[in-house]
């Protein structure tokens, strides 16, 4: 079964990463984590809970620096992981 | 050859370079006080909008089974998406004005060696031209 995020899945796993939401209001989130790396996406969520497409869940994996979706899958399932 | 001055020399004669700058001209300035500093140029801004208007975005999109569809910009990182290609347009414009903001609010941060998006200045540029009017916007990302 392929991997699944909502809004709230992808803002915990930005959230560890050290990306945050770039000013009050903006869909615009960023940061460097604690590997050095800068890393940029964008939020715009209708709500914690809804689904976030398979299309952009794989770019948001490549803007967060995973390998790819299944790879940001284990990060967010796996709380050990820094990055 | 370029004509180079030093800062005061510029400031006394301000009003004929950049009348000069006006018709094509790049001045370069140098700060008479330090040698090898960092040169800074005046040009004109129609001119300099020209160069930059050869940096053009090449949006990708990607629509999903269930009809939403993805828009990236590789040129400066950034992405939208929605339920119809209106609002993923609407959020990618967005977005980028958003960035565009940030980027020459925080030069020295997005320049610094760390975070090197220095290739990104060109098409940002483009974007905060447009002042944030999201269809200008729109129109230079091509969505």
């Amino acid at each position: 079964m392929p991997s699944q995020f909502t809004f709230g899945d992808i803002e915990s796993i930005c959230i560890r990463l050290g990306v945050a939401r770039a000013q009050k209001g903006s869909m615009l989130w960023r940061g460097v984590g604690s590997d050095g790396l800068y890393r940029q996406t964008t939020i715009h969520s209708h709500g914690d809970g809804t689904n976030v497409s398979p299309s952009t869940a794989r770019k948001m994996a490549e803007q967060l620096k995973f390998k790819d979706v299944e790879d940001m899958y284990d990060f967010l399932n796996n709380r050990h992981r820094k990055s | 050859m370029m004509q180079m001055f030093s800062a005061s020399i510029a400031r006394d004669r301000f009003a004929e370079l950049r009348r000069e700058a006006l018709n094509g001209q790049e001045i370069l300035i140098e700060d008479g006080r330090q040698l090898n500093s960092p040169l800074i140029s005046i040009i004109a801004t129609d001119l300099l909008d020209s160069l930059t208007d050869s940096f053009v975005f090449a949006p990708k999109w990607e629509e999903d089974k269930n009809g939403s569809h993805t828009v990236s910009l590789e040129e400066i990182d950034i992405i939208g998406y929605g339920e119809t290609l209106e609002e993923a347009s609407e959020v990618l414009a967005t977005a980028a004005s958003e960035y565009a903001e940030l980027y020459f609010s925080e030069l020295s941060f997005y320049l610094s060696p760390m975070v090197n998006r220095l290739a990104h200045y060109p098409y940002l540029r483009r974007i905060a031209r447009c002042n944030g009017d999201i269809n200008k916007v729109k129109k230079v990302l091509r969505v």
